[in-house]
């Protein structure tokens, strides 16, 4: 931004001050202060009698933000002091020698918003030119930086756009299908907003589009809603990483659930997740039932969940001793044959 | 002072973490199951246990390893003598050295297993001697194959760690999980005399969503045993039990927990 306003100066500046003779030919070398030398390569600015250049700088005049407060000058040397809109304050010192084929100049500007500056330029007059000609090309070019700034800037934005877009679809579509990786950093810092890492990855989230936040946040919040009914708990097939997220448990949902699912005979949620509610339609509908044995039938869905969930449970002293001792002899088998 | 407290610290540190959760230690003889690549849960994983025909994954891994799958190979007496299951090959008959090795693999036939091994050892000792030696690259210290394809023998053992470590060694062959993901497939001999429709024996193919293979395997001195791998969402589960009389339920339940539980 400052570059930018410096380097209107360096153009507008020497036109502004000389303002007399046609088709100068100046060469300008701009230094500020930390700036390594070379970063801004000398310009040649051509500068002279160019009547549609001076309307625009009239129009410049009258639309322009900064007002000259103070004009002084003596000899070669003139100091203008100017005062802007934004509070700023500037003030040019500008030397010429004798023969006018040189000067100096010094910018300095005060500004609460930007800090404060200060830029040198020297210049050397090195022939004639056409101002017309030059201040048409110049305008062309101008003309082309700003278009392609333009262009740049409006595809950055559509950039931007396009992920904010991108994330608050993901969000939306892990809520439609209750996938929690789907919302990222929104699921992980869901219920754990004061972590630092958090913090720092939301506000970057925020800073590019406050519009993901508050859709991804929704969702979220939609999913974990959700999340502690029995469809949802079902179709988030009870993963402890999205009760983690919305600060709840598997175990929590399951006992809040289960007398209501047992109420209404919800096979699908019985089955999986309620072993001691499920039992009895279990022992009616599931008995000699194998896995490779072809089923079908209302139950089952219910008693494929149901016979794999408490397969894993521990049984009846009798029968885990059983498959112990079988295991066991088998060891001891092993053993005797081995002569240990 | 400080330094045996430190000492004892790092020691209860280590212990910790290595520490793994046995939730269900009346499921089978062993059983471990990890999900990409960390242990969940583990019973006996080192107990030293019959392999039945988990065994056949040293003997797939050593045929794909050594490739020329094309190669055809005729059948000796060896296939007459092979028990169990068997898809009723007969001496003299040829087939190629992979059809030999999908049917070990897809439907643990224990004559093409025996005629692969003999194929490959270039006797069925021979092979035996490779098994172990595989095995010992591997780090299967508690595994000693004395069968190709896993009959009970008195010194044939393995444990649920050392089959995880296989499983793992097989699985980053294309051409045993392709094999071992088949539901279904059919085999000639190479003069097109003869045609094998099998099925295979992982029972969870096909009705257990994700469901990937590995391997089945049953003898009287094993019991039930397993390898089960299925993938969801890009999270892969590995599960071995090791004579489990509920292997099918056991394997569903424990996979679902495992997709399901805390990353």
């Amino acid at each position: 931004m400052r570059m930018r306003f410096f380097a209107t100066l360096l153009v507008a500046l020497p036109f502004a001050a000389v303002a007399q003779g046609s088709g100068e030919l100046w060469e300008i070398t701009m230094s500020m202060p930390g700036m390594p030398a070379g970063m801004m390569p000398a310009q040649r600015v051509c500068q002279g009698d160019d009547p549609e250049r001076a309307a625009q700088a009239q129009k410049g005049k009258d639309k322009k933000d900064c007002k000259v407060t103070d004009r002084k000058q003596s000899g070669n040397r003139t100091i203008i002091s100017m005062s802007c809109s934004d509070g700023s304050t500037m003030v040019i010192d500008q030397q010429f020698n004798a023969a006018r084929t040189e000067f100096k100049s010094t910018m300095s500007l005060k500004s609460k918003k930007d800090g404060d500056m200060t830029m040198t330029q020297t210049g050397r007059k090195i022939g004639a030119c056409d101002a017309v000609a030059t201040r048409k090309e110049r305008d062309a070019h101008m003309d082309k930086i700003n278009k392609d700034m333009a262009a740049m800037q409006a595809a950055g934005a559509a950039e931007q756009k396009k992920f904010a877009d991108r994330q608050i679809k993901e969000c939306a579509d892990a809520a439609a299908k209750m996938d929690w990786r789907g919302f990222g950093t929104y699921g992980q810092c869901y219920n754990n907003k004061a972590d630092a890492n958090c913090k720092t990855q939301i506000d970057s989230l925020n800073k590019m589009s406050p519009e993901i936040g508050k859709s991804c946040n929704a969702r979220v919040a939609e999913y974990c809603k959700r999340y502690q009914t029995q469809e949802g708990f079902l179709k988030a097939k009870a993963d402890e990483n999205a009760a983690q997220m919305c600060g709840v448990t598997t175990a929590s949902v399951k006992a809040a659930q289960c007398p209501k699912a047992a109420q209404t005979e919800s096979l699908a949620f019985l089955g999986r997740y309620c072993l001691a509610e499920a039992k009895p339609i279990a022992q009616q509908n599931c008995v000699g039932r194998d896995y490779t044995s072809k089923m079908g039938g209302k139950y089952n869905d219910f008693c494929t969940a149901y016979l794999a969930q408490a397969s894993l449970e521990k049984p009846p002293a009798s029968a885990a001793d059983q498959v112990k001792q079988g295991v066991s002899k088998g060891m001891d088998k092993l053993k005797g044959l081995f002569g240990r | 002072m400080v330094r045996l407290a430190l000492v004892l610290a790092a020691w209860l540190a280590g212990g910790a973490a290595h520490a793994v959760d046995d939730p269900y230690p009346w499921i089978a003889g062993a059983y471990l199951v990890k999900r990409d690549g960390v242990v969940l849960w583990a019973g006996q994983p080192d107990a030293r246990l019959a392999p039945a025909s988990l065994a056949k994954m040293m003997t797939a891994l050593i045929a794909i390893e050594r490739g020329k799958l094309d190669e055809p190979v005729t059948l000796g007496r060896g296939v007459l003598q092979a028990t169990g299951t068997r898809i009723g090959l007969k001496p003299g008959e040829r087939l190629s050295a992979g059809d030999l090795l999908t049917a070990t693999v897809v439907r643990s036939a224990n004559d093409a297993c025996r005629g692969l091994a003999e194929h490959l050892g270039p006797s069925r000792n021979a092979f035996i001697v490779k098994m172990n030696e595989r095995a010992a690259a591997l780090g299967m210290a508690n595994s000693h194959f004395a069968d190709p394809c896993g009959h009970d023998r008195p010194d044939q053992y393995t444990s649920a760690a050392d089959l995880v470590r296989l499983a793992e060694e097989v699985m980053k062959h294309r051409e045993y999980m392709r094999l071992a993901r088949l539901e279904r497939v059919s085999l000639k001999t190479l003069d097109g005399g003869r045609t094998f429709a099998l099925r295979n024996t992982n029972a969870l193919l096909g009705r257990y969503d994700g469901a990937i293979g590995l391997k089945t395997g049953h003898t009287e001195g094993a019991g039930n045993c397993l390898v089960a791998l299925a993938e969801r969402d890009g999270v892969r589960v590995l599960a071995v039990l090791l004579n489990a009389p509920n292997r099918w339920w056991n394997a569903v339940g424990l996979l679902d927990r495992a997709f399901a539980a805390a990353r």
